[in-house]
Parts: structure tokens; sequence; C-alpha cells
């Protein structure tokens, strides 16, 4: 719940913690769009499969990166945008019900008030704190509608994508972010901020799957007639592709990230196996020869078997949303398809894969953006950020202008 | 009487049980054999060796159905008889299948006691297959975390390894084979360094040396060849053993004991080229222990068995760091290489996940049992 | 669990409800401002920089425009002589000229040495003075507030008469009219050593607060009264003693005349303060017109003690005075 009385500074600093890569980016508002002032990226210390396994490295990576990005955009930054994602951030649809007490079955906005408070009345699971909530439609006698204000009807449904953190994750991401002098202002689910990156509002409306596989985790959200559905999370990400080959070919991570990105496919073809691969290339001395066959083998069982992970979850939840009809995955639900971003979306052929798996149609989406090297599709995230910021909150505040601020600038450098 | 020192094969559990009941007619004399089991039956029914029976009171005669809590306990029921067996042993060789009851709860307990006995602890342990479920993975891996903190040395045997190394259609029994043979060729290798008469002698104590801190990982190897070049062909099998490729395993130890076993055709100088592959492949810049003996028995085959370790660093002084927080005492010398990063690689010290009751950290390919090209 | 731990030991989180699951209200965050780190540091200074220059540059120029008039005041020659002089006393400005004629240097002369000149008269209490940027001297006084006069008979010439101000210094009283000199309350019985201003009055350290207290706003009445204050119980046997007191004659001429006079009023020396209340609180008309007050003069004695009771309680008496 964002307190309404709070403006939206003109500086907007948002920061994607992510597995593999921090990015920070600070934009700034000008005209409702957003322009961005200064961007830096570091690799991420202290995180595997999503999860902080060292606080001290990862305060460490993300302060540098605030430094860096305050450099370039030559002021202070008081408050930060701070991403969520992975196994930390779980979401569940919750439901608020009321009987429409109108004689006449109109509704009225104190109606639609009622039961958005009696959605968020309910308990989150315990030691789980409620982070965000995301209107879905609501559902007026069994049929969804925009506005139910108006219309008539018996029952009254009001519906919400809460997530929440759990309260050692919270503490933990809420001390890091304070104990660099900034306030947090709020978390934005890195999945919806990539959603709003690469899918179009069309695609949002008609009905889109969307899976951010990053190198920690696969997060995925599901888009339904421009409200999110639901969404969820696998922990298992690049960085196990990048594991199974180290394991397979007896190589190092390194050798076994290179080999990753030039070779590794998300399907495996029978002519890879006639393929034969050098490490450095130059057959020179300590290189080693692999069969690209095996590098594919590795590499789409992993990623296949990830996507159907995915699937089953997908199903999973649309069970529980749909307990009477049973969902399939096809474009009758999601018409347009599925859209797949974060860095293992780098892959070959990995829309293919989708398609194999999910039996649905695939794009890779990347963002739009001012800079060039952002617009692949590991940044999709921190671009996403930015406008998720901009459209969650209230109409921005004037920068102060005046003698003390006019001086400020002029002694800044 | 005075003897040389002795090598006491511990098998513990229903899977050490049966493992050493297959390796026991192969090996050689100078080894004694000990079966540890909750199980009356099994222990009574024969075998090889000595069987002693543990947690009569707890079990009753039975299995421990899985508990380790219930496995550790009935151990140190029999601590004094344990100890008993233990005492005049120079090395204990302690093989266990991990994710039981009796394997993950007993097994530290055991090697804690052998220890204390004054034996140097080398433990074999297999981890669970995939396919066994969520409870026996998470017990295999407190078991085995347990167990690394009180053994001098630990080497994993993965099952689903096992699959890889046979052919898809072959049987079961077959894919057990290949751990018997690791095993078995270790034992060998281990005895030869202490019987008298080997081409190239090595004192048991340098070799307990190499083993000599608890927690550090350990490397093992085994390759077989035959034929012209036997002793380089077998080193090499040995550089690309999979024992020494599982996910995370380390790959250069700083001490290495090579043990090079070959028929009447072998020369020094083979057995010396095939350690110098060894090297190659494994590190041993510090130690290398190189052992050598003629088995007439064995043709123009050659058996090469490597076991490294990593020695400790020196401890440096402790510097007051600005807040430096307390070191666990339950921590290895070195934090780098614990034994849980290890097993599980980069994912050593953060929660196993396991979907549809698969601990989706390890590879994909091993888990389906998929067999890869070669290549 | 003991009870010890119970009652001091950390106690679990409880969530009374949805309020606080909101995590705004479950983590409230509580920015720390000093930095904890290196990069924290670094972040700090740099944004507090501009700030500490833009003041750095600001104090940097004003220190430098006040050095260059500063400077420029000093190099103009204060010959032409512009006095400017004030004072909150009587004294006239021929006081600090004369200071400056006394010198070959005249009007140009050293600031502090001019100042301290005249301080020692002791009429002034403390010169204030100063040279503006166009040469002109500025001086302002505060002079000695004058409570009593005291007259001096020196073993050759005419009598002198010096006035006191509440500190027991004497001072020549420069410029003080005649009228107000009658008006103040002589103090005799006085003793003194030194001649001029050097002049040290034993008992002064008594007298001065007592009549300071008297001029003030609140027995103003009685001050105006007074005639004369005598030491003369204040020395000899009676110094130190409980018996010590100031005698205060007051002026005949200041009371109606269908009544006895009151003559004098005896204050203590140790407790003049509390007695001045207690003559504020008495009604000595009343007092003196009761039937059996047939003396042709009283004395108020204010420093009489009744010690009947075992706290004694102080008592006025109006004795008659001795023919």
């Amino acid at each position: 719940m964002k307190p309404q009385n709070q403006t939206l500074p003109s500086l907007i600093a948002v920061i994607d913690v992510g597995t593999h890569k921090t990015v920070g980016l600070v934009g700034q508002l000008i005209d409702g769009k957003a322009r961005m002032l200064s961007y830096s990226e570091r690799r991420t210390d202290g995180v595997v499969k999503g999860t902080v396994t060292d606080l001290e490295k990862l305060q460490r990576c993300v302060h540098e990166v605030v430094n860096d990005v305050e450099r370039g955009a030559g002021r202070a930054l008081a408050e930060v945008y701070l991403s969520m994602s992975g196994p930390a951030a779980e979401g569940e649809r919750v439901k608020g019900i009321i009987s429409v007490p109108a004689a006449d079955g109109r509704v009225t906005r104190q109606d639609l008030a009622d039961a958005v408070a009696s959605a968020k009345r309910l308990e989150p699971p315990a030691g789980r704190a409620t982070i965000l909530y995301m209107r879905q439609p609501t559902i007026l006698d069994n049929r969804p509608v925009g506005n139910p204000v108006g219309m008539t009807g018996r029952r009254l449904e009001v519906l919400f994508w809460r997530v929440t953190m759990d309260e050692p994750n919270l503490r933990l991401r809420v001390g890091m972010v304070n104990g660099m002098s900034m306030m947090l202002r709020d978390f934005i689910l890195a999945s919806h901020a990539a959603a709003c990156a690469v899918a179009t509002e069309a695609e949002k409306q008609g009905g889109v799957l969307l899976i951010d596989m990053g190198a920690g985790t696969t997060d995925w959200i599901l888009y339904y007639k421009e409200h999110i559905l639901c969404a969820g999370s696998i922990p298992v990400g690049g960085e196990h592709l990048t594991n199974d080959l180290s394991v397979a070919l007896r190589v190092s991570r390194e050798t076994a990230e290179d080999l990753k990105q030039r070779f590794a496919s998300a399907v495996h073809r029978d002519n890879d196996l006639n393929q034969t691969i050098w490490k450095d290339g130059d057959r020179g001395l300590g290189d080693q020869q692999f069969n690209r066959g095996t590098i594919t083998k590795v590499s789409s069982l992993r990623y296949q078997e990830t996507l159907d992970f995915v699937r089953k979850d997908v199903l999973r939840q649309l069970d529980q949303i749909f307990p009477d009809h049973p969902t399939k995955l096809d474009q009758h639900l999601l018409p347009s398809g599925v859209i797949l971003t974060g860095g293992s979306a780098n892959l070959q052929d990995a829309a293919e894969a989708v398609q194999l798996v999910l039996g649905l149609p695939a794009r890779v989406g990347v963002p739009a953006f001012e800079v060039e090297s952002f617009r692949k599709p590991e940044y999709a995230g921190v671009v996403g950020m930015m406008t998720a910021a901009i459209t969650d909150a209230p109409p921005p505040r004037r920068r102060p202008t005046g003698f003390l601020a006019t001086l400020r600038d002029l002694f800044r450098f | 009487m005075d003897r040389a020192p002795s090598i006491l094969l511990v098998g513990l559990g229903g899977a050490g049980c049966a493992m050493v009941a297959r390796l026991a007619p192969g090996l050689p004399a100078d080894v004694q054999v000990l079966r540890v089991d909750t199980d009356a039956r099994l222990v009574a029914e024969g075998g090889p060796g000595a069987g002693l029976q543990v947690g009569r009171a707890q079990t009753r005669g039975m299995g421990t159905g899985g508990e380790p809590a219930l496995g550790s306990v009935a151990a140190e029921s029999e601590e004094a008889a344990l100890r008993r067996a233990f005492t005049g042993a120079a090395l204990v060789v302690l093989v266990t299948g991990l994710g039981g009851g009796t394997g993950s709860g007993a097994a530290p307990v055991v090697a804690r006691l052998a220890a204390e006995a004054g034996a140097t602890v080398l433990a074999f342990a297999t981890m669970p297959f995939s396919h066994e479920g969520e409870r026996r993975m998470r017990q295999a891996n407190e078991g085995a975390v347990a167990l690394g903190q009180k053994a001098h040395g630990l080497v994993f045997v993965h099952n689903d390894l096992l699959l890889q190394q046979v052919s898809t259609e072959a049987p079961l029994s077959e894919s057990f084979a290949a751990a018997d043979a690791w095993v078995g060729g270790a034992l060998r290798a281990l005895a030869a360094a202490f019987e008298p008469g080997a081409l190239v002698p090595v004192e048991p104590a340098a070799l307990r040396g190499i083993l000599a801190s608890p927690g550090s990982p350990t490397l093992f190897a085994y390759g077989v060849g035959s034929g012209p070049g036997a002793a380089l062909q077998a080193a090499r099998a040995a550089g690309s053993c999979p024992l020494a490729h599982a996910p995370g395993a380390v790959t250069k130890v700083a001490a290495l004991f090579v043990s090079v076993a070959g028929g009447p055709t072998m020369t020094s100088a083979d057995a010396f080229e095939a350690v110098g592959a060894v090297r190659l492949r494994f590190g041993g810049e510090t130690t290398t222990l190189l052992c050598a003996r003629i088995d007439p028995s064995f043709g123009d085959r050659v058996e090469v068995s490597v076991l490294g370790a990593s020695l400790p660093a020196p401890k440096p002084a402790p510097k007051p760091k600005k807040g430096a927080k307390a070191v666990d005492a339950g921590q290895p010398l070195f934090g780098f290489a614990t034994e849980e990063t290890m097993r599980r690689g980069q994912f050593g010290g953060t929660p196993m996940t396991f979907i549809e009751g698969q601990d989706v950290d390890v590879p994909t390919y091993i888990r389906k049992a998929v067999r890869l090209p070669a290549g | 669990m003991s009870l010890f731990r119970r009652l001091f030991g950390k106690r679990p989180e409880t969530f009374p409800g949805q309020k606080d699951r909101d995590w705004r209200a479950l983590v409230p965050q509580s920015v720390n401002p000093v930095p904890g780190d290196e990069i924290g540091r670094r972040r700090a200074v740099r944004s507090r920089l501009p700030v500490v220059l833009a003041v750095l540059f600001f104090a940097l120029l004003g220190g430098l425009l006040w050095y260059v008039v500063d400077e420029g005041a000093a190099a103009t020659p204060a010959a032409e002589g512009g006095l400017r002089f004030k004072t909150d006393g009587l004294l006239g400005a021929d006081v600090v000229r004369k200071v400056l004629e006394a010198h070959p240097e005249g009007a140009a002369r050293d600031v502090h040495s001019i100042k301290a000149e005249l301080q020692k008269d002791n009429q002034i209490l403390v010169a204030d003075v100063g040279r503006g940027p166009d040469g002109v001297l500025n001086v302002r006084l505060t002079e000695r507030k004058a409570v009593a006069r005291l007259v001096v008979t020196p073993p050759t010439g005419p009598m002198i008469v010096r006035l006191l101000d509440p500190t027991g210094v004497t001072f020549a009283g420069v410029g003080y009219p005649a009228a107000a000199v009658r008006g103040l309350p002589e103090l005799v019985n006085y003793r003194s050593t030194g001649t001029g201003d050097a002049m040290v009055v034993e008992g002064a350290e008594i007298a001065g607060p007592f009549l300071a207290t008297a001029m003030g706003e609140r027995y103003r009445a009685f001050y105006n009264q007074w005639a004369a204050v005598s030491l003369a119980d204040c020395f000899g046997v009676h110094e130190d003693a409980p018996g010590s007191s100031l005698r205060v004659v007051l002026r005949p001429g200041s009371q109606p005349a269908d009544r006895p006079a009151l003559a004098e009023v005896v204050f203590s020396t140790a407790r003049w303060r509390e007695e001045f209340g207690i003559l504020k609180g008495l009604d000595l008309e009343s007092l003196l017109r009761r039937p059996d007050a047939t003396a042709p003069a009283y004395v108020l004695k204010l420093n009489i003690l009744n010690r009947t009771g075992p706290k004694p309680v102080p008592e006025p008496r109006l004795v008659p005075v001795a023919r």
C-alpha cells in the first residue's frame, strides 16, 4: 500500500539486484517521460540461486553501483527502488467478496471500497509481510468487468495478486538500503518490471506469459485482459546451465560459461553430433576439443527441463484459479503466446524450445532504451523498473529552485 | 606378533556391507574386514570377515528404517566394541551408503571412534540416486557434512554417475560393478603401500600425512590400461575418471599418493611415465608419494590409483579486523573448499532445492540418466 | 524456560493485525545518516562538498572585504578632529579633549591608550573608544552612579565633596548640579585612607549596596527621606558584631508635623535586605499616631530579635530618642 500523500521526486533511482549482475539506473522525470541520467553495472557478489549467501559482499557491490550512478548523475540519491524476484517474493491471490447491499443491486463506490478493504484484511502467511497488491479484474456475478461502479449484480468479488516477502529477507534488504543512507521507496516485482519493458499493451490485453530466465532464477508472470493473473518463480537459472556443462565436459566454470555462450543451444539437433569444437580455437597447447552434440544435449536437457517446470507451475496455479474447468496452455488462453527475456533468453533457439515444451508461439523480448548496450534481454528488468516506478507513483514534485539550489549547482562538479 | 601395520575395511550399513561382501574375495590377505550393521540377520548371515551388530537395544536386530538419529545412537551404544576393533589398525577404510539410517547416522560416529583410536580414516560414501527422493537426499547431505568433519579423507561416489558409466541397456548390477572396481582398486593400492617388498616402497606414516586433515577435499581416481603402453593408458584413464569430475570436485591437489601396479613386464620407466602423466593432470607439487608393485597375476594389465588432498595452509596469525565475525568452530581450516562445495560445487552453502522430489542442482543429464556421446 | 529468560529474553514477534503486516509498518525505515564504510564516506563527502565549498567561498569573500575595509580605514589620517562623544552620565566632551591634548600625537593617538587614559578617571566606569572609517573618534562613556555624598576634610584647603558609587568607589562628580548633590544622603562617620581618586572608604562595601538597594524602585520613597547614613556603629567594638548596624538619619522636614517625628531608622549590617522588606510592611503612620506615642521623636530599630522562642523573630521597635 503506497501512502498517497508522498509525491514522487523527480529523480528516479532503480536498482536491480540479480544473481549475476547488479544494475543501477537513474533517470529524471521530464514531461511524464523518463530521461536517463546515469547507469552502472557490476557483477553481483554474494548471491547464489537468488538467495543471499554473503551479505557483506552484496552490500559492497550494491554500494559501488550506487556510488557510480550518483557520480554520473551529479546528485545525491535519497530514495531508491529495489527489485524483488525469485523465491523471496512469493505471490498469491487474495479475494474480497461482498454481496451488493442495495436493493436494486446497483454497485456503489463504497461497495467497491468495502470489497477492497475486505480483500486486504486477509492475513499473509506466517512470518511474511505484504509488499504490494496488484489489481486483477473485478468479478460481478461471475462476469469479469472493468469498473463495476454503476452496474447491477448480486455478488461482487475483488481480486488482488498479493506479493509477500519473508521477514528476514525484508529486514536484510531494508537494512542494506538504509545502511547506504538512503530510503527504500518501494519494491518492484522484477517479472512485472520486465513485462513493462518488453510486452506491449495489446499483448497484455490479449493474454501473454512472460518468462524472465535469469542467472539464478526463472520468474514468470501471466497477464490476461491487461491484469496480472498469476506469477511464480523457479529457482533454476543460467547458472545451472553453466554448471551442467562444467560437470559434463569436465572443464572449469569460466570455460563452461564461454562455451555456453558460443555453442550451447536450447534444442538438440542430430547433426550437432558431427561438429567438433575446439575450446580456444587455435588448436595450440592446452586446447581441448569437444563434440558440439554433447554441449547441445546437456544445455537443451536443462533448458527444456526448466521450461517444463515453468509449464507445470503455471498449470498448477491456473488450476487453483479456475478449479471448475481444467485449463490448457494454448492460444485460446494466451493469444499472444510467450515472451522470453532475461540473460538466458540469449541462448540459441530458445524461442523454438519454448514452442516445443509449452506449445505456444514465443518471441524473445528486447527492451527499447536510449543506451545501445541496454537493448538486450538481460536488461529488460531494470529498464522496466523505471517505467513501473513511474506508473505506480503519483505525479512528480517540482524540483526546488531558488537561490540555495542554484548556489548548490554552481559548486557542483 | 610384530607384523606390518594393518588395514581394516569396514562396511557400514546395508549398502556398505553388500559392497564389502562383493569386494572381499579380491582383496589382499592382510586386509581385515568388518561388517557393521543394525540388521542382525545380515550380520550373522556370514560373508567374509567379522560382523558386528550395533544398536541391539534400539533396533532389536532390525534395520533403522532410514532414521539417521537411530543409526548414530546405535553406533554409540557399541562404542567399546568398535574401539576394540579399531585398535591396532593403522588405516581404516570405511565404506558406507549415505541416505539411509545406519549409513548417514552411524558413519560419523564410527569415523570419530576410529580416528580416536589412532587410525587414519578414509571413507568412501555413496550418494543416493536422484530418484530416491528428497528425504534421502537431504539426509545424505547432512550425513556427508558430518562425516566430512570426522574422517581424514572422504571420497564421494554419486550413484547417478554410475549410470553414466554403463550403456543404457546394461543391467543395474553392472553399474554397481563400476563402483566396486573403484573401491577395490583403492584398497589394493593402499594395501600395497603397507606391504613390504614393493618396487618402490612407501612409508605408511607418509601416506597418513597426506590425509591428515579432516574436512579438506579428497581426490580419488582410478584407471586401468592393458597392452603396450599400458601404464600411460592407465594414467590417462585415471585422469578422466568420473570420480574426479563430480560436480565441484577439486581438480588440482598439493599432495598425491600414486600407486602403480602391473605385471612382470612393467618397468620402472613405465611407472615413472605414468606418474608423470598423473602429476600433469592432478598437481602434487608439494608431495608426491609413489608406490609401485609387481603382481604376477596382472599379466600385461596396469592399474593406477591416485589419492590426493590439499595440505592445509598454515593458519595465519589472527588479525583483529573491524567487524570480524567469530570463526565457526565447525568450519574446516580453509573456507574456500568445504566438503559441501566439493560435492555441490558452486551451490554449496545454499539450501538444496527440490522440485518433484529431485535435487535440481544436480545436472539434468545425470538425473535423467542420459548418456552423453563420447568425446 | 526459566523465569529470567521469560522476563528478560527476546520476545517472539507477534503480529497483532493487518496493519502491521504491511512491510512499511513491520520494518520501519531508519535511514542511517552516518556512512558506515569507505564508499559511503566518499558519497557523503561528494554530496556535502558543494555546500561546504559555497560556505567557504562566501566566508572567504566576506573576510577579504572586511580586511580591505579595515586596512582602508587605518590608512586615512585622523588628524582633522572629528569627535563624537556620548555618555550616559553628566560628563562633558572636554574630558576627552583634555586627554587628547595631554599627548603630543593629539587626536592621532592610538585608540587603546586613549581608552586607558580615560578609564583612569574614577567617574568613568567604561570608556568605549573607536575610530570610524572617516577618521572620526567615537567615544562612548559609561559613568558611575552616585548613591551618596562624602565630605572630605583635607589637612589643608577647603572641604571637598565626593560622590560614592554602589561598589564603594568615590569620584569627583564633575558635571553634577549642586542641587542633585545636596539631595544625595551623606555618608557620615566613615573611615577612609588615601585621598582623591585613590581614596578607599572603609564600610563602603556595606553602605554602597545598601544605598543602591534603597535607591531602587521599591524603596525609593524611603530613600528620598534620608539625610545621612551613619557608619558609627560599624566599627570598633561593634565591628562584625551582632549589634553592628547602619543608622539612617531622616530629614526633619520630610515628615508630617502633627505626629511625633521619626528621627532615625536603624538597620543591621547583616540583615538589611530582610529589614527593607519589614520596613515596607510596617504601617508607620498608625504606629506613630498611637495614643501612647508621646515622645517628640522616635528611633525605629529594625534589628531587634525576639529571642523568647527557639527561633528568633524580628520585632521592630519604636524607641523614644534619648534627650
